[in-house]
């Protein structure tokens, strides 16, 4: 009796240790979805009857699609290793919160409830965080196919209204579709893709070209290139250069792009990095100066542009993203050549001079008073006091600054107690540090800026 | 005469639709060089644009439009489009858009020959094929406020720089060797042929319209007779690149040309060296 007991024992236990090897580990990279689903597209109905296997942080474990057709269904997809999606579940908590039972958002992952359940009560996003979030998900992914995260999908009505970049899902666009207007929001697919290696953007009339071919190079620019209001090369453009060597032909183009990203890529490939005099080697606002009527046309609101207010980027990308291509006899060129060569071609077809440039400026220079160490040591990682070098980042990062260099020579990870109200207003800035022995110097130097230049008015309508 | 050409250049570029005569019935003068798909054709935010450049098309006429111009345009209203093109011209005739005349340009390159097309070195069509070049820019229309950025972008093609200045250059000039006015008229009818090099009841400085044309170098009547005159010089003026026959044409009339320096405003082409 007492065998057979410790018998039924070793087997549950060897049981439950199989059940729990038996639990898969989800690949967030690849997770499962459900065989046998269509995927869905802007302006297909859902199915009603659609299952919502389990809820997590809800009234109920399970739900139907059927169960929104009156509100506004927002399904974001996302994991807790993608720390973006994860940072915007406050955001989608508000907007729950904001508009009650007239929307409704889930938070959708491949994740494991058990999982997901810890991570919800540790990560300072998630901890009393009320969202709902469906768990173990391969239904909705299957519906809605996506590469990346966070991937939106809208639906009002039983119809799928949009499908969307996250900058989409805001107060403003929940309004819109509630109000009942129309929206035409830019698609997000993975998995439309242009290729321009494959094939050129602009095609010859040989009719015209005639015998003309032997000595054939042009540039061409056209419109923001879209499928079924998806992009042909996803949210931050593609390009690249094409060699034939059997024609001897260099092919060089770029899919949906800024005309500052356009310029700014190929004047990198051809300046050396701590070649130009200028705070430092990364690109910041204040290095960049417009002569141009409106520099919203060249660029969206962005880091290396915070003050162009441009909306939404999807929908700027639309009106004023270009595509290029240019084609050329291959004489040998390198890569600093062709992208010269790209600059001047954009120049011209655009009516611009975009350069670096000598200017004589008024710039300040951060120096130390004194040897004295004036600078407190760190706490930890998680120290958010300015350190020494942050002061002329930050400095830096505003447009109409002018270049603060940083001569403290010092290298180590000292913290100021300091608070800076303002970091456009010169004076406040040095008052406040002069406690940490720290000034601000102001000198005329010849510094190098990034000049975007409209020639005679520039040749955009 | 800088700002002549350039007025007149403008004007075109802006509006101008020359008359053209088509060889072959397949090739469209109006039509561009790329076949647009739909969504370029629509052209929704207008920034469709381009330029091209290819060699010698077989077949097609060079653009012959008013004041000698070489070059057309044509507005695509539903694309909103304004194309200009130029066909099979030197890389001098691209740069003058036709409008200077050849004794004007001073070239400042290694071959001249593979510039400008000169008597002596085969057909014309010949020498087109192998040294002649179409051009075409399309941008939306009413942006385009002059002829700077299709001059900027052939002179970047062809690696030169071409602009107006005062230069002294060789220049032909017509003098009196005697007080005798061989060349009075008779007051016969007016004839005017440079082809033939004859002149009738007509003043001495028409001799200079086809030598400003076409000869190398500038021509100037510094002869002072204001009369009319008769010339028979049985030399075609729209060919002479060689001074000698000319003068000696000239001399039976006891007129002649000396070749002086003088300063002109020139249109210099200037190949460069990076």
């Amino acid at each position: 009796m007492r065998k057979t007991c410790q018998l039924i024992i070793i087997a549950l236990l060897l049981c439950s240790k199989l059940n729990a090897q038996q639990k898969p580990k989800i690949d967030i990279s690849s997770p499962p979805v459900q065989k046998g689903i269509r995927s869905l597209k802007v302006g297909d109905v859902i199915p009603a009857d659609t299952k919502i296997g389990k809820i997590f942080n809800y009234t109920s474990k399970t739900a139907a699609i059927s169960d929104y057709k009156d509100q506004l269904l927002i399904l974001d997809f996302g994991n807790t290793g993608c720390s973006g999606c994860v940072a915007a579940l406050p955001h989608m908590e508000t907007l729950q919160k904001e508009f009650g039972k007239a929307i409704k958002i889930f938070w959708v992952t491949p994740e494991y409830e058990e999982d997901i359940a810890k991570f919800w009560t540790r990560n300072k996003y998630t901890k009393e965080n009320t969202l709902s979030t469906i768990v173990e998900d391969s239904t909705l992914r299957a519906y809605f196919k996506h590469a990346s995260w966070p991937h939106t999908a809208w639906i009002y009505k039983g119809k799928v209204i949009g499908i969307t970049n996250p900058e989409y899902l805001d107060a403003n666009n929940i309004r819109k579709v509630l109000k009942g207007e129309q929206v035409n929001w830019p698609v997000k697919n993975d998995f439309y893709y242009f290729d321009g290696a494959k094939e050129p953007l602009f095609a010859l009339d040989k009719t015209q070209l005639g015998t003309g071919g032997k000595r054939l190079e042009y540039a061409a620019i056209g419109d923001y290139k879209e499928k079924d209001g998806a992009s042909a090369a996803g949210v931050s453009g593609s390009g690249g250069t094409v060699r034939d060597s059997v024609n001897r032909i260099v092919r060089t183009y770029f899919i949906n792009q800024s005309v500052f990203a356009a310029y700014l890529q190929n004047w990198n490939k051809i300046i050396k990095p701590g070649s130009l005099t200028k705070p430092s080697m990364m690109l910041q606002p204040n290095q960049i100066i417009w002569e141009v009527k409106d520099p919203k046309r060249y660029m969206y609101k962005s880091p290396f542009t915070p003050g162009l207010e441009t909306g939404y980027m999807g929908d700027w990308m639309r009106s004023n993203a270009i595509c290029f291509e240019s084609y050329r006899a291959d004489t040998g060129q390198t890569e600093q050549d062709i992208a010269m060569n790209t600059i001047k071609d954009l120049d011209g077809l655009l009516g611009l001079k975009v350069r670096w440039e000598k200017r004589q400026e008024k710039v300040l220079v951060l120096l130390r008073k004194d040897k004295e160490d004036r600078f407190l040591k760190p706490t930890g990682l998680n120290d958010e006091r300015l350190s020494v070098n942050q002061l002329t980042y930050l400095m830096n990062q505003h447009p109409g600054n002018p270049y603060v260099f940083d001569e403290t020579r010092y290298n180590g990870l000292g913290r100021l107690d300091i608070h800076i109200k303002s970091w456009t207003d010169i004076v406040a800035i040095n008052k406040t540090i002069a406690v940490c022995g720290l000034v601000l110097k102001e000198e005329e130097r010849l510094v190098d800026k990034l000049v975007f230049t409209e020639v005679e008015g520039g040749l955009l309508k | 005469m800088e700002t002549k050409f350039l007025l007149i250049a403008v004007c075109f570029a802006l509006t101008g639709i020359t008359a053209y005569a088509q060889n072959d019935v397949k090739f469209d003068p109006q039509q561009p060089l790329f076949k647009f798909n739909e969504e370029q054709l629509t052209n929704r935010n207008g920034l469709l644009r381009y330029a091209a450049l290819t060699g010698y098309r077989e077949g097609v006429e060079p653009i012959k439009g008013q004041f000698n111009s070489n070059f057309g345009g044509y507005n695509d209203e539903k694309a909103g489009t304004r194309r200009i093109y130029m066909y099979n011209l030197s890389i001098e005739d691209l740069l003058t858009h036709g409008l200077i005349k050849r004794s004007q340009v001073v070239l400042e390159v290694k071959d001249p020959s593979k510039y400008r097309y000169k008597t002596g070195n085969g057909t014309e069509t010949e020498w087109l094929r192998k040294n002649g070049y179409c051009y075409e820019l399309l941008v939306p229309i009413g942006v385009l406020k002059g002829i700077h950025t299709i001059d900027s972008e052939i002179q970047r093609i062809f690696k030169v720089t071409a602009r107006w200045e005062k230069r002294k250059v060789k220049t032909w000039v017509l003098i009196r060797t005697s007080a005798a006015e061989k060349f009075k008229t008779t007051d016969q009818e007016a004839v005017k042929d440079p082809v033939k090099g004859v002149y009738h009841n007509v003043n001495m400085g028409w001799i200079g319209v086809p030598l400003n044309e076409f000869g190398p170098v500038p021509f100037l009547d510094e002869t002072g007779y204001k009369e009319m005159v008769d010339l028979d010089l049985g030399i075609d003026l729209t060919k002479a690149e060689d001074l000698q026959p000319l003068r000696k044409a000239l001399q039976k009339y006891d007129l002649d040309i000396k070749e002086e320096m003088r300063e002109k405003q020139v249109f210099v082409i200037t190949e460069n060296n990076k």
